[in-house]
């Protein structure tokens, strides 16, 4: 009986003095600081457009939309790489603020497109989006030439 | 008379087993599992910053958890397969409420900004909230273990102040 509760009362102790409280959840760890934002515009629109996910749909540095089936874009997200040539700044700025709730179809009567551009009204600082209006302006081939 | 003390012994015995048992479950486990409406999968939104959705942390106190109105900004349709997932989902979005249950707790005897922590110490969200991103399902509990000793680890390494009165109400 008494080494019973001997080995009970030295559990508790091992387990009480533990690391962590003898709690099994890790201690927060080595703290991560997060780089402050660069001063190049561009490098921070880069950023921007990272952190706010429009990675997530457009593609890394805006090339490749992901699958947005039955999207009139040819069932994608469409890609960034041009949209210098068809906004003005101020338009994209808007559009961006603006979103795009409603996708067209590409059969009206087949599904909807499960994914939407948001809207980013209340998500995106002016500063910020100006930033990530000059990063997809940059995203226009060097060199390149209308073309009609 | 000796098998009376016997039996007191084991009754003694079985209740100090008892009692460990529960102490162990309330020192590892401060708080019941938590179930989520939905398995959101962080891991599938990896490359969003946490921000996006947890609005509020780079401007006040306190996190927020996402509303229905913020999944419904891009998700157009149900991002689920599951019919039971689905039904959710759509009832969901029609009352534009989820009940998303809330994970991390501090006691209410301690202030924390995490304005100050993320906005102006510029701390990666990991450091108090483990790798969250990585978790393609919801945990139970929260991933690390946020107790005193490992605020004023970091905070004497970082040289901020460890004055009781400043995370005290």
């Amino acid at each position: 009986m008494h080494w019973l509760l001997v080995i009970t009362c030295t559990l508790l102790l091992v387990i009480g003095c533990g690391p962590n409280g003898g709690s099994p959840l890790p201690a927060t760890r080595a703290q991560v600081k997060r780089p402050a934002p660069p001063a190049d515009p561009v490098q921070f629109g880069r950023q921007v457009f990272e952190k706010c996910g429009c990675v997530m749909c457009h593609g890394a540095d805006g090339k490749s939309g992901i699958a947005n089936p039955n999207a009139k874009t040819k069932d994608i997200v469409p890609p960034l790489t041009y949209v210098a040539e068809g906004y003005l700044p101020a338009e994209l700025k808007q559009f961006i603020r603006r979103g795009q709730p409603n996708i067209d179809k590409m059969n009206p009567n087949g599904p909807t497109p499960p994914f939407k551009m948001p809207s980013y009204g209340a998500w995106i600082s002016d500063v910020e989006l100006d930033a990530l209006q000059k990063y997809l302006f940059s995203l226009m081939p060097k060199g390149e030439k209308e073309a009609f | 008379m000796r098998a009376v003390r016997n039996l007191l012994g084991w009754i003694v015995w079985a209740l100090l087993v008892a009692g460990a048992t529960l102490a162990i479950g309330v020192i590892w486990f401060p708080q019941l599992p938590v179930r989520q409406p939905l398995a959101f999968n962080h891991a599938k939104h990896k490359k969003m910053a946490c921000v996006v959705c947890h609005r509020g942390v780079e401007t006040g106190a306190w996190a927020t958890i996402p509303d229905m109105n913020t999944c419904l900004n891009c998700h157009a349709a149900p991002p689920v397969k599951d019919a039971t997932a689905i039904a959710i989902w759509s009832a969901a979005a029609m009352a534009k409420h989820i009940a998303w249950q809330r994970i991390n707790r501090i006691p209410d005897h301690v202030y924390f900004s995490h304005r100050r922590h993320v906005d102006l110490a510029r701390l990666d969200c990991a450091s108090c909230h483990g790798d969250m991103a990585d978790r393609t399902t919801p945990p139970a509990h929260p991933l690390t273990r946020i107790s005193m000793n490992n605020c004023l680890d970091c905070h004497r390494q970082q040289s901020a102040s460890t004055d009781c009165a400043r995370c005290h109400k």
